[in-house]
């Protein structure tokens, strides 16, 4: 059984500050009541349940950042809604995401690393039957939503499909609606041209240049 | 009545005939809708999940031409309208904010009203206007009203609808004559954009909300967002075979049963783009021809399938 020495070395850890100035959550006001818990409509799913995140927060226990059930999060604000201390726990999903989001960021063969984890992860998931999919894939799903929107200017579904498709090792995935979605004229071939591409690009060197991170 | 359109990028391929049906409705109600030029994606979840300011930096950027021109802004996608609000909310609140804002975007930031789809057209010419000008009835028909998640959740940043039992949808429907039925899974997540990468999830989740439907007594499903409209319609035939069960509900967009109840034509509504098909809830409905019994000096009956707004909320 795990054991967890709380000090105050533990409550200074930077990751909790850190996640306390992204979110602007005080981790401190949850009194574990479970309310989050139990309206989670992902909680099911997940390793470690909503509430044992924010209690993983309080007593700084840095494997919060290991867990799926960050990725597992849906930010379907059905948890801040009724939270009775109102701590908005979809903010400090999305803080705790963008951490890890970051440190992936941070080694130069980024995506080339997203997706050998994501193949490994799904081969791993194959042997043991499951076909849950894994926060790789939708770090992965994330990586490469914005890299479309940074050419293109507009998500270009089409090939956002494709490009997560294979690199989750499932390259045949969603192709049965394909068809039928091209007949219906509901999948467009080729990204929307007419837009301000340029603008967006101006935006994403900029917040980069601001935060001296690449996105 | 003149707003700035935001369509978000699905509304321009998998849910064109949201967009299509958007368009028709507004013209019927004498509203005009001017596309914000050159708008770019408002960043949707991704956005949140990898960088706070570029989260709120998007859509912004959308919203400073319609504020030069003066005008508020309509969205018709959950995720896009979410995205919005949050970055008003966030800018708002935070100087800190408003300052790299500023910085990223070269402009100061300005409010700017904006609505979802829902909310215009309800808010906006009103629910008795829209039942008046009511050319069929949707009497006869029982609709199970899906609000999903974003629509009207963190109530303090949508302010939009109650956040635990949302009514606008039904409301409309109502108005309209129709049947809108109580059930379990109004406002209860289906599984969004997990639709491409946690595939088992979103069967599961959006499984639930068929059959509770369809347990409802519901003959087809309204919505209000195209991830909801896509998990519900396009995974249907999956979630059935999975299930070994039978839902064959017709998931249709909000503005496609409002206009079909306005007159204009199913063609210009996109409903020939479901994938399960809706053709029997349009013969219906067309057969429930207002019109033809207030000439017929019926104006009972027509008032009748005109129906009421009802107080549900």
């Amino acid at each position: 059984m795990a054991q967890y020495k709380i000090c105050q070395r533990t409550l200074d850890a930077d990751l909790l500050h850190e996640v306390a100035g992204r979110s602007g959550q005080n981790v401190a006001e949850c009194y574990q009541c479970g309310k989050c818990t139990a309206g989670c409509p992902m909680a099911g799913f997940m390793d470690v349940p909503p509430n044992q995140v924010t209690r993983m927060l309080q007593i700084g226990d840095l494997a919060v950042l290991e867990t799926k059930t960050i990725w597992l999060c849906v930010s379907c604000e059905t948890c801040v809604t009724r939270c009775p201390r109102e701590v908005d726990l979809p903010r400090l999903m999305d803080a705790l995401r963008q951490i890890t989001y970051e440190r992936f960021n941070e080694q130069p063969i980024r995506i080339r690393t997203l997706v050998l984890d994501a193949l490994i992860e799904t081969w791993r998931g194959m042997k043991k039957g499951l076909k849950i999919g894994t926060p790789h894939a939708q770090r992965l799903f994330s990586a490469t939503f914005l890299e479309n929107i940074r050419r293109f200017g507009r998500s270009f579904e089409a090939g956002l499909i494709g490009s997560v498709n294979l690199n989750v090792g499932s390259p045949l995935g969603n192709m049965d609606k394909g068809p039928e979605m091209l007949m219906k004229g509901k999948l467009k071939i080729l990204p929307d041209k007419n837009c301000a591409v340029t603008r967006i690009q101006e935006l994403f060197a900029k917040i980069e240049e601001l935060e001296k991170k690449t996105l | 009545m003149k707003y700035a359109y935001y369509p978000g990028c699905s509304l321009h391929s998998s849910a064109h005939e949201y967009d299509q049906s958007m368009r028709a409705v507004f013209s019927q109600l004498g509203m005009e809708l001017e596309e914000i030029e050159d708008w770019v994606c408002c960043g949707s979840t991704p956005a949140h999940m990898a960088n706070e300011l570029l989260s709120v930096a998007l859509p912004l950027m959308n919203l400073l031409p319609a504020r030069r021109q003066g005008l508020d802004v309509v969205v018709p996608c959950a995720a896009c309208f979410s995205a919005f609000k949050v970055a008003i909310a966030r800018a708002e609140s935070d100087d800190h904010v408003r300052g790299q804002l500023a910085s990223v975007l070269d402009e100061e930031y300005e409010g700017v009203r904006v609505l979802h789809a829902l909310e215009a057209i309800t808010d906006g010419p009103g629910l008795e206007r829209i039942s008046e000008q009511s050319l069929h009835s949707l009497r006869g028909l029982r609709v199970a009203c899906y609000y999903g998640c974003l629509l009207t959740r963190p109530p303090k940043v949508k302010k939009f609808d109650d956040a635990e039992n949302p009514q606008s949808m039904d409301r409309l429907v109502s108005a309209l004559g129709g049947e809108p039925v109580e059930w379990s899974h109004k406002g209860v997540c289906c599984g969004a954009s997990f639709s491409l990468t946690v595939l088992d999830v979103v069967h599961s989740l959006t499984g639930d909300i068929l059959e509770q439907a369809k347990k409802a007594g519901a003959d087809c499903i309204l919505v209000a967002c195209p991830l909801c409209h896509s998990n519900l319609d396009l995974r249907q035939g999956d979630i059935e075979r999975e299930r070994d069960i039978k839902i064959g509900l017709p998931i249709l967009y909000f503005t496609q049963l409002l206009g079909l109840a306005l007159g204009c034509e199913p063609e210009s509504l996109g409903l020939d783009k479901n994938f399960v098909s809706p053709g029997w809830i349009i013969d219906r409905i067309t057969a429930n021809d207002i019109e033809l019994d207030s000439a017929a000096g019926n104006e009972a009956e027509a008032a009748a399938l005109r129906g009421g707004q009802s107080d549900n909320g």
